[in-house]
């Protein structure tokens, strides 16, 4: 098992009687893209307040890469950006990094033009953050919290704002700085397809209480694969596919829905063809993370 | 820390608050000079007095003590500046910057008062200073006042509580306007005691009463303001470390 770089345990903040995080126990490890998935109100913001000292428990235990006390001087290994990022408004990007490479003790200034080249937001000149637009002020938290090459980086809702352009970019590079620089990413999100093909583990948490995590590959086990055809025939071709252990449903417009994991579409379309049906149409449709998260708070709304 | 510290000088550096505020000091103290020099005081000797053999000179040194000591205008100063300078910080999330950087919470709070209280001394000099210089120009500057010295230790010692003072407000409040409305009703809450002659010996421990004698004031002035701007830091100190931050 690799070593933590995050873990929660018994977690509790509590706002009067409101319990914004309940009992809650997590885990990130080195080189994980975490998504960290919950509707709005969930906590996921309050969680990440919480573990970048923005704000005190009122109970249970964090530890920061395995420790659990002085954890500013653990959190110098971290970079973050909380909710909307926070910028210094009177000042450049520069200067805003300047401020940071500061506060930091970084000795060398030449992080913060590669920190603005890793954003690509060079070109901002003498533009002060406050005139910035919402993209660009996500951009320039994305390099604070990037300079000094952080450990473990904390994103709350990176890419609200952000064009589509933009987040494609931007989750190719996370990727990258997951992929080269080995950085522990926890990313937060209500929009799970934002996540989707990101996240190597998810955590999904609903009224302050963390429901599952779980890894990629034991969610991808999970989904049910769907495949829909749609055909000139369908009710024979039901009855061609009736022995192959198949949830085989009917729907209008001659179209099957087939579930309960084919070994093979090719094989199954063989099957249809070499059986005189022919085959006009083939998608094949995983459930989606929101089904799988709808199912995981469905009842409990 | 001290790279901590020229993080807070860059900031001042930038702030426009603090320039506008260090030009109105300048232009109010040009303007108070330049009034009681050329219109006040003709203004007097035209009223008879100058016949009497009465006259006004207000010179260079006299503007210096009659400004040095004005709570006021100093109190509004202050006040502005620390709204500004550390509850705008709240407002603009810009502490989490810190924070999230692992910077202790104390260390946050030690960077950015000390320079807050560097800062504050070029405003709190230029506003009696240009007054001076705007009376000196009419009537030169006469002789050096014996007490100059104590009265701008008082000033010193005095301006200091307020500006503790103002600090706690701003941990406190959080609010630009709030702060400003807090930090002046409570510096000039002496006006309210005076309505209560009998409340007159206990009010005496007060911070806005010995504020009052910023002027004159003697030992008691002296322990008053110390206990007010040590009570005033550790308070926001600890109001500080246990803050919610967003
Ligand atoms: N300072 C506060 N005082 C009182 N309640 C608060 C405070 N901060 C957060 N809450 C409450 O805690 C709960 C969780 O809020 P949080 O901001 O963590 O949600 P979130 O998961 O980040 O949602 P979103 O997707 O909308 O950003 C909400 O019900 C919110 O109202
Ligand atoms: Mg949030």
């Amino acid at each position: 098992m690799s070593e933590t770089v995050f873990t929660a345990q018994n977690l509790t903040k509590k706002y009067k009687q409101l319990r914004a995080l309940d009992d809650v126990r997590m885990e990130v490890r080195r080189g994980d893209i975490y998504g960290f998935v919950g509707e709005n109100g969930a906590g996921k913001t309050t969680l990440i307040r919480v573990l970048a000292g923005l704000a005190a428990p009122s109970g249970g235990q964090i530890t920061l890469f395995g420790k659990d006390s002085n954890l500013a001087k653990e959190r110098r290994r971290i970079g973050g950006m909380v909710e909307s990022p926070a910028v210094y408004p009177n000042f450049t990007a520069k200067e805003n990094l300047e401020v940071c490479r500061l506060q930091r003790g970084i000795a060398d200034k030449g992080s913060i033009q590669r920190a603005l080249e890793t954003v690509n937001l060079t070109y901002t000149g003498k533009k002060k953050a406050k005139n910035f637009s919402l993209g660009m002020k996500q951009r320039l938290g994305l390099a604070m919290a990037l300079l000094g090459d952080p450990e473990f980086l904390i994103l709350d809702e990176p890419v609200n704002g952000l064009d589509p352009a933009g987040i494609m970019e931007f989750r190719e590079l996370l990727r990258k700085l997951n992929a080269e620089r080995g950085i522990t990413i926890l990313i937060s999100s209500h929009l799970l397809g934002e996540l989707f093909q990101l996240a190597t583990n998810y955590g999904f948490i609903h009224r302050g209480k963390m429901l599952e995590q779980i890894t990629l590959a034991e969610l991808n086990a999970k989904f049910k694969k769907q495949l829909y055809i749609r055909v000139d025939d369908a009710p024979k071709a039901a009855s061609l596919l009736a022995p192959e252990k198949l949830e085989v449903e009917c729907l209008p417009a001659n179209i099957l829905r087939i579930s309960g994991g084919p070994p093979s579409n090719a094989g199954l379309v063989r099957t249809l063809v070499s059986g005189g049906v022919a085959v006009e149409e083939v998608v094949l449709r995983g459930e989606a993370l929101e089904d799988y998260y709808m199912s995981l708070i469905g009842g409990r709304h | 820390m001290g790279k901590l510290i020229r993080a807070e000088f860059l900031k001042l550096r930038k702030s426009l608050g603090y320039k506008v505020l260090f030009l109105c000091a300048m232009g109010l103290g040009l303007f108070v000079g330049f009034l009681t020099a050329y219109v006040v005081n003709d203004f007097a000797d035209v009223a008879g007095m100058g016949e009497l053999g009465i006259t006004f000179t207000t010179n260079g040194f006299m503007m210096l003590k009659n400004l040095i000591n004005d709570t006021q205008t100093n109190v509004i100063l202050i006040s502005i500046f620390s709204a500004i300078f550390i509850s705008g910080e709240f407002a603009d999330r810009t502490y989490g910057i810190a924070l999230y950087s692992g910077v202790p919470r104390w260390k946050v709070l030690a960077s950015k008062v000390s320079v807050y209280l560097i800062a504050i001394l070029p405003m709190i000099v230029i506003y009696p200073v240009s007054g001076m210089l705007a009376a000196a120009s009419r009537y030169g500057f006469g002789t050096v006042p014996d007490d100059l010295l104590l009265l701008c230790l008082r000033c010193l010692l005095g301006f200091a509580a307020v500006a503790g003072f103002c600090v706690l407000m701003s941990v406190l409040i959080k609010n630009v306007g709030g702060v400003i409305g807090a930090c002046i009703g409570g510096t000039s809450a002496l006006t309210i005691l005076n309505l209560f002659p009998k409340l007159e010996p206990a009010a005496k421990f007060s911070f806005m009463y010995q504020l009052a004698q910023i002027g004159s004031g003697g030992w008691m002035f002296l322990g008053v303001m110390i206990v007010t701007l040590v009570v005033s830091l550790v308070l926001a100190a600890v109001l500080f470390e246990r803050a919610e931050l967003k």
